[in-house]
């Protein structure tokens, strides 16, 4: 979703191994992609972290 | 101007900065958004609204009623604000009295796009916004009237072009009622009882004689002519899309457009340009600026792209309009300039060309249609005024699927009107064998249409949008 407009991929992260979450997303488009991860802290406290994923190729 | 409500409105004196007033508002917000906002493009108001809703809500009043966006251009109301102060004193020279100057603006504001990738950055969105505020300051607060619409504007310009296509013109209602005229208000302005030097309306900017206009070339729907007219004669009127293409003749503020030829590459490059900027959002793009970054050595962006520019802007209409011209001379027999025979059929293409930024536009927007949801939800959240509540991301626009049916039927109309308009004009140069005149051209207006089509089914690629 790093270009105005273009559809959002959601995914949700689950807890695989202790300490080690996994998503499946899907890009629909080649191109630039931006992941914004949101997260909860035990603490109650967010983290949000930016992940730029460059040059994403078409099938 | 008979509906009701509307007509008075229109005639209203503050009708015009009623109309602006909220677009500058929604131009200031993106600039503050733009500028210290989110620096991601779908999170940030500059890119979201220019990029989807303001390019597509343009080419879709465009198409269905009218240059209305000229008519409620938020710089023009700083403009306003400005001469208050300072009155220009300049007349526009005369040697850039045509369309020279836009055309290069133009093409600068379609290669600055690519090269910097506007669509992903709101700080450049925001800084284009604010630089043509100060452009219009500049240029208008030291020339008259309308310099900057009528010579400069590049977005101006690409509305002239567009609205050939509309249904709505501005328009005198009865020739006789201006012909028993004595005062001519809708160009001179009408003035004040007592003091004949006192101008208190305003006349046409743009040198549009309303008698003596024809179609919307020019015009600016700045409704001085109308609130001008004592008579109430010059009105927002119905007539048939395209038709303004298939006439010559003398225009007021116009000239004949057949012996235009600054109005003639004006309308190339809206054709020929909408491919371009069309092709730039499609993955065959990367690997032809990869072959060619590879092929010539070069590994800056701006070479490649400016010859990318030249091959598409420059040598493409060339050639095919170059065959077009000379295939038409050869099939008619006619000793015609190619010159003169491509000046006037490039006007023709005009309808396509519309039809291609339709199909463009017309996709993000609808595709983006609900965007400025979450974003303004987000915008809002973050200054701590949450009103709107937390923003909803999943809220995007119509299925690929519906707006692929569009965007097929914008092209399709698009080259029906070109078909129709390169018609016109063959039967009026060739009475005696017009299909040989038509021919050249209605092969030139197919082949442009089936690579938009092409262009469109290929996937979208984002490109650039990292820094």
């Amino acid at each position: 979703m790093s270009h105005a407009g273009m559809s959002p991929i959601f995914g949700e992260a689950k807890e695989v191994e202790p300490g080690r979450y996994q998503a499946h997303l899907t890009f629909e488009m080649a191109g630039d992609w931006v992941i914004l991860l949101h997260a909860i802290l035990p603490g109650g406290q967010k983290l949000e972290r930016q992940i730029d994923v460059r040059g994403v190729r078409p099938n | 101007m008979r509906i009701p409500g509307l007509g008075h409105l229109f005639r209203w004196r503050y009708a015009r900065p009623l109309l602006q007033a909220p677009l500058l508002i929604i131009s200031i917000v993106m600039i503050l958004h733009g500028l210290f906002g989110p620096t991601i493009a779908p999170k940030n108001l500059a890119t979201t609204l220019s990029w989807l809703h303001f390019r597509g809500l343009l080419v879709l009043v465009l198409l269905c009623a009218g240059n209305f966006f000229c008519l409620a251009c938020p710089f023009m109301l700083v403009r306003e604000a400005a001469r208050r102060f300072f009155k220009p004193r300049f007349d526009w020279p005369r040697a850039l009295r045509n369309k020279w100057l836009s055309v290069v603006l133009f093409v600068l504001l379609l290669f600055t796009y690519e090269l910097f990738d506007l669509w992903s950055s709101p700080w450049w969105t925001a800084w284009l916004i604010l630089a043509y505020f100060l452009t219009v300051l500049v240029v208008d607060g030291f020339f008259k009237h309308a310099s900057f619409c009528k010579f400069v504007c590049p977005i101006g310009q690409f509305n002239f072009v567009a609205s050939t296509i509309s249904p709505l013109e501005i328009k005198v209602r009865e020739q006789q009622v201006c012909t028993s005229c004595k005062t001519k208000d809708c160009i001179r302005g009408a003035r004040d009882e007592q003091s004949k030097l006192v101008v208190i309306q305003r006349g046409c900017e743009l040198a549009l004689f309303q008698p003596r206009k024809v179609g919307n070339l020019d015009c600016t729907f700045c409704l001085d002519c109308i609130q001008a007219c004592p008579h109430d004669n010059v009105g927002i009127l119905s007539r048939t899309p395209a038709t303004e293409l298939m006439v010559d003749g003398m225009r007021s503020g116009v000239g004949i457009i057949s012996r235009r030829k600054d109005l003639a590459v004006l309308s190339i490059l809206f054709t020929f340009g909408a491919l371009l900027n069309a092709f730039g959002m499609v993955s065959p793009i990367y690997a032809v600026e990869n072959w060619l970054a590879h092929v010539l050595h070069i590994s800056q962006k701006a070479p490649i792209l400016g010859l990318l520019f030249a091959l598409f802007l420059v040598v493409e209409p060339c050639v095919l309009l170059g065959l077009a011209a000379w295939s038409a001379r050869y099939l008619t027999g006619k000793r015609t300039p190619l010159l003169t025979i491509v000046v006037r059929y490039s006007y023709g293409l005009v309808p396509l060309g519309f039809g291609i930024w339709l199909a463009h536009f017309g996709f993000h927007f609808l595709t983006g249609l609900y965007t400025f949801i979450p974003v303004t939800q987000n915008a809002l959240a973050s200054i701590g005024w949450p009103i709107l509540g937390a923003p909803k991301w999943s809220l995007v626009g119509l299925p690929k699927n519906a707006v692929n049916v569009f965007e097929f039927g914008f092209l399709g109309l698009g080259l029906l009107g070109s078909l129709i308009v390169n018609h016109r004009l063959a039967e009026d140069d060739c009475r005696d064998q017009p299909a040989k005149a038509y021919l050249p051209w209605a092969v030139l207006s197919i082949l442009l249409w089936i690579s938009a089509m092409w262009l469109m089914s290929q996937p979208m690629q984002m490109r650039g949008t990292l820094g």
